[in-house]
Formats: C-alpha cells, sequence, structure tokens
C-alpha cells in the first residue's frame, strides 16, 4: 500500500537528519519548496548521496535520473510517489 | 588501482575531479576522450535519456581540471582489455545512451570499456558509507485499551499471539509487534513482510537484517531498533519495591551506593538500575539473567525518565552508540495499528 504523502516527507526528513547530522540548516525549517543545493546545501555528491539513501530507505531505484532531475524536496516527493504506484 | 598524475596513453582509464565528484573517460588522444555524458556540472540542462557516449578534445573532458590516469597492477592488467581494444570498445559504444547517475553512470561505462565490468567505486562507496551510519531508534507507544488483533508476520509468531488465552497480553504482544513492524519500516526501510524472522529456543525473535528489542510496562510499549545490538528495557515506578530486591539487583559496589540514598531516591536508584541491567542482558544475548553480577557499561548507556497519565517510567537502551539515539514518542495508535 502506497504511503500518505505526509509520512513520505516525514521518514525523507529522517532521512536527511541520518545522512546528514552535522548540516547547518534547521530541519523544522525545511518545506517542499526547500531546494536541495541552495536550501540545503547538497553539492552534486550530496544530492547523490541522499539518492542512494532513499533507495536504501524506500526500497526503490532511482532508474535513469540525473543529477538535475531534483531541484525541491517536493521533487524527490513526487518522484518516490510515483515509484509507489 | 591507483590514480596517477601523468600524461595519459591510448586506452587508459581517465578522470578529473569537478567539485566534490570525479568524472570518468577513456583517452583516445589529445582530441579524443570518450565519456558517458558531459561532466557533471554541464549535465544540469540535460534529461538523463539525452545523455549518450560522446567524445571530446582533452580540454572539454578537463574543464580546467588536473587529468588522473589510472595505474593498474600485474594481475588488474591481465584480466583488462588491451589499451587499443579498450580504445576500439569505447569508440564503438559512442552514441549510446541509458545514463543513469546511480546505475550507468561515466564511471560505470570505462570501467566497462577496460575490464569488461561496469561499476562504480563512486556510488559504492556513498552506499556503503550510508550504510555504515549508526541507526538507534527507540519508539514509545500506548497500548490501547481495546483493538481488533488482527494477523501478523511471520505466521509463527501469529499463532505465538493467538495462543495467549489472557485478553489483555494477547493485546500487548499483537500491538508491540505492529509497533515493530512500523519501527522497521520507518527506521530502517525494512518491510516485515520481506525479512527473515526466526525464535532462538529462548523465546527470543531477531533478524539477521537488523537488531530490535521490545519491552512494555503498564499500558507502553518501548521498541528499539538499530543495525547494531541494542537492548531496550522499560519499567514504571509505580509501587514500593518488595524488601530484598536491592539484593538480588545490585552489586557490591551499587549496594553501598544504594545505601547512601534517602528513602524518596532508593527506589528510583534501584529500577533504574534493573532497567539498565535488564537492557544490556536483551543486547548482549547471555543465557541467564544474574543482574547482581551484571557491571553496566555507563557509556554505553543511555537512561530516559518517561511520565505518562501520572506514571514516572524509566526506559534504559544499551547500545554502543548511545550519542546516536533518536527518540520517537508516543507514536498514535492509528500509525501502526491498521
Amino acid at each position: 500500500m502506497a504511503m500518505p504523502r505526509n509520512e513520505l516527507k516525514e521518514k525523507l526528513f529522517d532521512i536527511i537528519q541520518i545522512a546528514m547530522p552535522d548540516a547547518s540548516f534547521d530541519i523544522d525549517s525545511l518545506t517542499e519548496e526547500s531546494d536541495l543545493t541552495t536550501d540545503i546545501g547538497l553539492s552534486s555528491v550530496g544530492v547523490l548521496y541522499i539518492v542512494i539513501a532513499i533507495e536504501e530507505f524506500f526500497g526503490i531505484r532511482f532508474d535513469n535520473v540525473g543529477f538535475n532531475d531534483f531541484k525541491t524536496l517536493g521533487d524527490v516527493l513526487n518522484y518516490i510517489e510515483e515509484k509507489q504506484k | 588501482m591507483k590514480w596517477l598524475l601523468k600524461d595519459p596513453s591510448l586506452g587508459d582509464m581517465v578522470r578529473v575531479k569537478i567539485g566534490n565528484i570525479y568524472h570518468y573517460g577513456i583517452f583516445v588522444s589529445e582530441d579524443e576522450v570518450i565519456q558517458f555524458g558531459p561532466a557533471p556540472n554541464e549535465q544540469l540542462n540535460l534529461r538523463p535519456e539525452d545523455i549518450e557516449v560522446i567524445a571530446t578534445d582533452i580540454d572539454n573532458f578537463l574543464v580546467g581540471g588536473f587529468l588522473e590516469v589510472a595505474d593498474f597492477d600485474k594481475k588488474e592488467k591481465k584480466k583488462n582489455r588491451k589499451p587499443e581494444d579498450v580504445a576500439k570498445y569505447a569508440q564503438a559504444n559512442i552514441g549510446r545512451k541509458g545514463y543513469s547517475i546511480i546505475y550507468n553512470n561515466c564511471e560505470h561505462f570505462a570501467n566497462e570499456c577496460v575490464s569488461g565490468y561496469a561499476s562504480s567505486s563512486q556510488t559504492d562507496g556513498l552506499r556503503s558509507l550510508f550504510r555504515s551510519i549508526p541507526i538507534v531508534d527507540v519508539f514509545t507507544a500506548r497500548i490501547p485499551d481495546d483493538c481488533k488483533i488482527g494477523a501478523v508476520f511471520p505466521i509463527e509468531r501469529n499463532d505465538e499471539i493467538n495462543a495467549v488465552t489472557n485478553e489483555s497480553a494477547r493485546r500487548e504482544k499483537y500491538c508491540s509487534w505492529q509497533l515493530l513492524k512500523y519501527a522497521l519500516d520507518r527506521s530502517l526501510g525494512l518491510k516485515i513482510e520481506n525479512i527473515s524472522l526466526s525464535k532462538d529456543e529462548n523465546g527470543k525473535w531477531s533478524t539477521p537484517s537488523c537488531y530490535f528489542s521490545i519491552s512494555h510496562s503498564h499500558s507502553l510499549l518501548a521498541i528499539a531498533v538499530s543495525r547494531a545490538p541494542v537492548g531496550i528495557d522499560i519499567e514504571a515506578l509505580s509501587a514500593p519495591l518488595m524488601p530484598g530486591f536491592d539484593e538480588k539487583v545490585l552489586t557490591e559496589k551499587e549496594k553501598l551506593e544504594y545505601a547512601s540514598l534517602t528513602k524518596e531516591n532508593k527506589d528510583e536508584y534501584l529500577i533504574s538500575k534493573w532497567t539498565a541491567k535488564e537492557a544490556f542482558f536483551k543486547r548482549d544475548g547471555k543465557a541467564a539473567f544474574i543482574p547482581r553480577e551484571i557491571n553496566i557499561v555507563d557509556n554505553e548507556l543511555c537512561v530516559k525518565s518517561i511520565e505518562l497519565d501520572s506514571v514516572k517510567y524509566f526506559c534504559s537502551i544499551a547500545t554502543k552508540t548511545p550519542e546516536k539515539i533518536r527518540f520517537f514518542e508516543d507514536i498514535p495508535t492509528a500509525r501502526f495499528l491498521k
């Protein structure tokens, strides 16, 4: 059964916290509009790392994705939701 | 294999660091470096389906960076293609598509040209890094006064729960297993239906996929899930403890400390020691639980006090990484009893 979006978001924020324990941003300030690069401060390898972390957590595979596929957390959630269908 | 700063030759695997990511290619000549897609910072306006194997000159490959050349040892060279065959293979794949940042990137392609096997140390390394992060998550939840007992996985656990005749005990076991199911998914992305679960001769359930520990007291459940051994115990401080409890639980050193406490603090001291020793026992999996022989390792213990409905609980968690513990308290019933 597909997870509701608010639970997906909760889980995604968990992953970001686990993967980036020393991050300088405030996790409580993150929203779906948060930009991965400018708000979360992810470099290209950081985006790759989070994508791999999401694969591990959600048990999905990010086939055919490129560096520019995810600009915001909302983009990531959209992809995960789509994969769950 | 090592990476060297040297002049490349025909068929060499080469790479350049752009930002904090490496971009890989196959050197044919100064005018021809074959790579799967342009450098990462040049991919920003490209869809994965637009990315293909291309040939550019060395300056376009390097984009101002320093060229590194793969230096294989004798054993690796024996298994690899000859340099001229590496170059031919790379050239024959110009125009190939199917790019994936994780599964079919420039490093996969370069390794495939050289050895015949597509692999990426960058993505494998990141995956290993993530899998090595210590995770110790603790979930607490209330046991509802009434709930429908459904089926659980695996069937042996289902049968175990259904065999419990006491209704309250059966509800507690069902709810704890459902909270475990929620915790495994939430913390580790594990679906209980997809992991192997088995019971040992002492009746303890475990899985090779992770570690978990379950405890309950009164109407409160506590579950710990982790990638490393973990033990949890929770007890309510609701009534004076029976006389002689200290004799059975405390080490000689602890008895001295206990003797120096005021009456008000004695019960709290005893319960906190009891839960700590139970947590260590559950984590370390010893055959017999003899609390007065267990010495608590302070830097492997976290004790949390929880107050619920005017009842004070002590929750102890034994883990090598107590600083990594995350608490998810009072999980709503609707979240784990679906």
